[in-house]
């Protein structure tokens, strides 16, 4: 007769939490069942003793000991099996699904342009001013040698103020952020080398290449022995910064009341590099703005004697940078505000 | 101003291609915004002879015509036109022609009988309205009396038609500045053709074969007001006969944007735009006594011009008068009581000349403009009126067989006379970056019309300035108002030295820029931004026009500024808050289907205040929808006041804001509930801004029938407040305590009050306070709300013991129960 140890499933109890914890994966799982529970487990061998024991209470003990050991063990495997299991799913994430994500918000693309043309100049040793959009007829007009007959003056061209008691007419809104250069020369003296961007307005009706409110940026640089080959260094320094190193620029003799000699700047097209396309109407050149040496009256006004220092202006708009940068084609846009637009410069 | 390729030749001979000259007009300061091609609308109409001409077998009225078009072969072409005949020269449109308007021409079976080509009418090639017949064309070619190259214009059987009426030409559209009235004609371009290529200026035939008879015995000239007329030149032509001009001319005409009328008024506009002298013609007969008088108008006066538009004048504007009546609203336009009729046969011309600003302000104020106006206002030569008339004179007998009489009857109160301008060319390459000779840059400005005389400078001055060698004395031309000023001739030297030949600077090397109290302002400001567009916004750029109905329909009470001419009500004053506009690009944004809202706007607003416009910045945002997207994880929450204010309590320290707290009093009409974002305490308080959910009532205004959230706040004193520097706080070495507190108190006490006196009597060792629930229902008796904190205790000393921490919990339970009647919740 074959001893039987009435221990035997406190033993088994005991094996089995140790081999609990070399588990560590699903895999591993399977194989403490089978070692345990399968048809030629642990525990299907110990019911073979049954029939070789013959005193009924020991038989009734053993008995006991095996039920309440498979209750325990299938407990313990049930446990590990949901645990692993988890691990299982995880292997069948589906990582085409979209990913979670939070609102995400952005600038303006005209603020990102005209912050990147402010870093530039900044580069170049210019310093950011402001000034009122609210402004009088003489930092608009009369202070940067606007002839009284210009028609940029009249009612048709330029926003004036209903102020009462101001029968002259002599509150505006700012056509240029030129003011800013005027109020900085009467507070300071040369050497200035600022940049002065804004808003400003124009009554022009809104269509797609015109805004009556609209952005500037101008630069003004004035100091002993400054010449049109400065600004012309500066300004192709600029539009290279800006739209590559590839880029010309041309000066066209023009006409501006605060400049003289005046010119008009042109850039090499960017997208045909000259050759013409749709966008330069086939000329190979875009047309940026104006510049020119400052107007010796402009200077004489703010009390700088031009005989002893010259300087130079120059202004672009900030719009038409960006529609060129962005492909934009309608002006209208910028100011519409719609999410889906404004959501495409993220 | 359009100008002719081809006119401008019979002025200048140049070399240059169309392309060529368009880009040299561009680099001297004429900007070529396009070249057109006249001709270009006819392609497959050539000149072809008309050989035989029959009827066509049963129709009453059309012609079976065999046509010679230099195609090699007889066309037989089917016309139905009355005045055909052999022999004729005619234009043929033949078979994949297309004329203008789009018609194409195909071959055409017409009773049985085939038909290859179409002789054309006028209309038909779009030069004239007489649809009536064919358009015969002369034999030889006509050339127009003008050009100086005369009959060499090709001629031949099969010639495109543009070839014959010497119409292949090439037309630019020329960006002409204000300051240059001397170049809106093709003589002023061709004077600056001539002045950057070299070939002289050469000036159109004149030859006048003046009759006996005077025209001072038949005119008279009055000028009451010569300071606004300084010059009137008048010239007579009579035995005109009125009728349609040549073609050479309409076409002409045509191509630079005038519409041909008939013959003597037609030779005024082109006289105008060759010359750029406006002239005008009246039927001597409707002139009372052949007296003219310059006079300016009575108050009230009423005149009706030519387009049949009447005026109503005042002493401001100049009329042209007879003893009985104006004729003329002077250098604008002509009367209806005074003009070349059909059957005029008498012709007063008029050239003068007339001060800009009179010009300018009638143009203005009576809201009427013309070719002429356009160019008084700018100026034109007063030193030009007798070649004006006179050419006018001329073409005038060229085309309608008139006789001029002999004389001008020229009145010149006020003569021209030059301005003389002292020019130091030390002066003109020390602004340009130069070194041009003097002799060069006299060359340059005699070129252009002025006189010039070099002197040798007197010793070098002592000081500041530039030493000269010379000086250049220069005398400006009629034509040239502009040139005032020795910086005026700086710039026509470069313009013609050339403005690329100026160097480029290196900039390699620059000064320093200064860091002041704007460029902090504007860091400050993108920090702003920044934080909002972690937040999730979107920042708008609105206009800062809005209509006027914004103040009622969002109460801020707040004054605009108004414009006194508004483009339009919709953008007639001044925005005075930030609100409406981000509202209004909220609506349109959930109409174009995007559910969530979050808009910010950094600009200025305006007010009235003490009669004057102020101006400040603002910072606003509008949110709608929900808390976070939603997607196919989980639904997202909608948005609602707790998210308002943690999204300004985030902004708030993502800005630096020191000591910032609410107000829930005060706030404005337009929220339904929300606070006033306060700085400091006490008398140092400063109310910055103001959020919560806006009244529906308001966002319904503006097409919003959603809950919508609102934040505002004043950009000069977020300027001032924020940014702060964060002082350092040493890292705790000792173990923090945490403690659980829940308490029962009354609905209606707000939880700051419960938290203030947990943070004044959880003494020094309280660290930080945080609300973890809120619970009202089970358990909790009906007007009260459960409160739990998280509590942690600390000090920078020691490990706290239990008994300290008791302590301290005990006080404040004693506290918030004896101030506020806080119970504590069992667990």
């Amino acid at each position: 007769m074959k001893t039987i140890d009435m221990r035997y499933f406190a033993f088994l109890t005991d094996r089995l939490k140790g081999d609990v914890k070399d588990v560590s994966s699903a895999g591993d799982v399977e194989q403490l069942r089978v070692k345990y529970l399968g048809r030629k487990g642990l525990l299907s061998k110990a019911s073979q003793n049954f029939k070789l024991i013959e005193e009924p209470d020991d038989r009734r003990f053993y008995g006991r000991g095996f039920s309440e050991f498979k209750k325990f063990a299938t407990s313990v495997i049930e446990e590990l099996q949901a645990k692993y299991q988890d691990e299982k799913r995880i292997d069948k994430v589906d990582l085409t699904l979209p990913g979670r994500r939070d609102f995400s918000g952005g600038l303006h693309p005209l603020t990102q342009v005209l912050e990147e043309i402010i870093d530039i100049f900044r580069g170049m040793g210019f310093t950011v001013e402001t000034g009122p959009e609210a402004e009088t007829v003489y930092y608009n007009f009369d202070a940067l040698n606007t002839p009284h007959w210009h028609p940029a003056r009249d009612l048709t061209d330029t926003f004036y103020l209903d102020i009462p008691g101001d029968d002259k007419l002599n509150w505006l809104l700012r056509t240029e952020t030129s003011p800013v250069q005027i109020r900085v020369m009467e507070r300071k003296r040369p050497p200035i080398r600022i940049i002065a961007p804004g808003r400003t307005y124009r009554k022009d009706k809104p269509d797609a290449t015109h805004s009556p409110v609209f952005m500037q940026v101008e630069g003004l640089y004035v100091d002993k022995g400054v010449t049109f080959a400065d600004l012309k260094g500066t300004v192709v320094a600029f539009y290279r910064a800006l739209f590559g190193p590839e880029t010309d620029s041309r000066f066209r003799p023009h006409f501006f009341p605060f400049t003289e000699p005046s010119a008009e700047v042109d850039v090499s097209c960017l997208f045909c590099r000259g050759e013409g396309c749709r966008v330069c109407k086939g000329s190979g050149w875009l047309e940026m703005g104006g510049s020119g040496m400052v107007d010796p009256n402009v200077l004489e006004g703010v009390g700088i004697d031009p005989e002893v220092y010259s300087g130079w202006a120059f202004g672009l708009g900030i719009e038409r940078i960006a529609m060129l940068k962005y492909g934009i084609e309608d002006i209208r846009l910028f100011y519409e505000n719609d999410i889906r637009f404004l959501e495409q410069f993220d | 101003m359009k100008i002719s390729y081809n006119w401008l030749r019979e002025f200048v001979d140049f070399l240059q291609s169309p392309e060529e000259l368009a880009e040299l007009l561009t680099r001297i300061g004429l900007n070529v915004d396009a070249i057109e091609e006249v001709g270009a609308q006819w392609r497959g109409v050539v000149v072809g002879k008309v050989l035989a001409c029959e009827s066509l077998p049963g129709s009453a009225y059309l012609k079976l015509c065999q046509v010679d078009a230099g195609t090699g072969e007889k066309l037989p072409i089917i016309c139905g036109a009355p005045n055909i005949a052999p022999g004729q020269i005619v234009p043929v449109a033949l078979v994949g022609a297309e004329l203008p308007g789009g018609f194409k021409v195909g071959e055409r079976t017409l009773r049985g009988v085939l038909s290859r080509g179409m002789i054309c009418s006028e209309k038909e090639l779009g030069i004239g309205e007489d649809a009536e017949g064919i358009l015969a064309l002369e034999d030889p070619p006509p050339t127009p009396p003008c050009n100086s190259r005369g009959g060499e214009i090709p001629f031949k059987i099969g010639a495109p038609l543009e070839e014959y009426v010497g119409l292949k030409d090439w037309v630019f559209d020329i960006e002409v500045t204000i300051n240059r009235g001397d170049c809106l004609s093709h003589l002023g371009v061709a004077r600056e053709v001539s002045a950057a290529t070299g070939p002289e200026l050469k000036l159109p035939p004149v030859d006048l074969e003046e009759i006996d008879e005077q025209t001072a015995d038949k005119v008279t000239v009055e000028i009451l007001a010569p300071d606004r007329c300084p010059r009137y030149s008048a010239r007579m032509v009579k035995g005109v006969t009125i009728g349609p001009s040549p073609l050479w001319m309409r076409e002409r005409l045509r191509s630079v944007g005038i519409r041909p009328i008939a013959n003597v008024v037609d030779v005024t506009n082109y006289a105008l735009m060759e010359l750029g002298h406006p002239l005008h013609a009246f039927d001597y007969d409707l002139v009372s006594e052949g007296k003219i008088i310059v006079r300016t108008a009575g108050e009230g006066e009423r005149f009706i011009t030519l387009d049949e538009e009447e005026h109503t004048l005042t002493s401001t504007d100049l009329l042209i008068a007879d003893p009985e009546k104006p004729v003329a609203l002077a250098g604008v336009m002509g009367g209806l009581n005074s003009g070349i009729k059909a059957d005029t046969s008498e012709v007063l011309l008029e050239c003068a000349y007339f001060n800009p600003v009179g010009i300018r302000l009638t143009s203005r104020d009576r809201a009427i403009g013309s070719e002429s106006s356009y160019r008084f206002e700018r100026g034109v030569d007063p030193e030009m009126t007798i070649f004006a008339v006179n050419r006018s004179a001329y073409l005038i007998r060229q085309l309608t067989g008139g006789e001029v009489l002999k004389g001008i009857v020229d009145n010149y109160p006020q003569p021209w006379r030059p301005r003389k301008i002292n020019l130091r060319p030390g002066r003109v390459n020390a602004l340009l970056a130069t070194d041009i000779e003097p002799a060069e840059m006299t060359g340059y400005l005699q070129a252009l019309g002025c006189g010039v005389d070099i002197k040798p400078s007197p010793p070098p001055e002592t000081g500041v300035g530039i030493r000269e060698k010379a000086t250049i004395k220069v005398t400006t031309p009629s034509w040239r108002h502009d040139l005032e000023r020795e910086i005026d001739l700086v710039e026509e030297v470069a313009r013609l030295h050339g403005y690329d030949r100026i160097g480029v600077a290196d900039t390699s090397a620059v000064p320093l820029s200064v860091d002041t109290e704007r460029e902090q302002s504007r860091r400050l400001v993108q920090r702003f931004k920044g934080a909002l567009v972690e937040l999730g916004l979107h920042e708008a750029i609105n206009f800062s026009l809005v209509p006027g109905t914004d103040s009622e329909r969002f109460p801020d009470g707040r004054q605009p500024v108004i414009l006194k001419n508004p483009l339009s009500e919709d953008m007639s004053r001044l925005r005075t808050s930030l609100g409406p506009s981000l509202l209004r690009a909220a609506e349109r944004s959930l109409r174009a289907g995007c559910a969530d809202i979050r808009l910010f706007e950094w600009g200025k607003c305006f007010r009235m205040e003490e009669g004057q416009a102020a101006e400040g910045y603002k910072l606003a945002g509008v949110i709608a929808g929900t808390v976070r997207p939603s997607s196919w994880i989980e639904k997202a929450r909608p948005f609602n006041i707790h998210d308002m204010k943690g999204m300004i309590e985030q902004l708030s320290s993502k800005i630096s804001l020191d000591k910032v707290n609410y107000i829930y009093y005060d706030i404005p009409e337009y929220l339904k509930i929300g606070g006033c974002i306060a700085i400091g305490e006490g008398d140092g308080q400063r109310i910055i801004g103001r959020f919560g959910q806006m009244q529906p009532a308001v966002s319904d205004q503006f097409g919003l029938d959603l809950p919508v959230w609102y934040f505002e706040m004043d950009g000069g004193r977020l300027l001032g407040l924020a940014g702060a520097v964060p002082h350092y706080r040493p890292l705790p070495r000792y173990p923090a305590a945490l403690r659980d507190l829940s308490f029962i108190i009354d609905e209606d006490l707000s939880a700051d009050r419960l938290e203030e006196v947990i943070r004044k009597f959880g003494g020094e060792l309280l660290e930080g306070v945080e609300l973890f629930d809120l619970f009202r229902g089970k358990g909790i008796p009906p007007d009260k709300k459960s409160l739990a904190y998280h509590l942690t205790f600390r000090s920078a000393e020691r490990t706290l013991s239990d008994s300290e921490i008791d302590q301290s919990v005990g006080a404040v339970i004693e506290a918030a129960s004896r101030h506020l009647g806080a119970a504590l919740r069992s667990q």
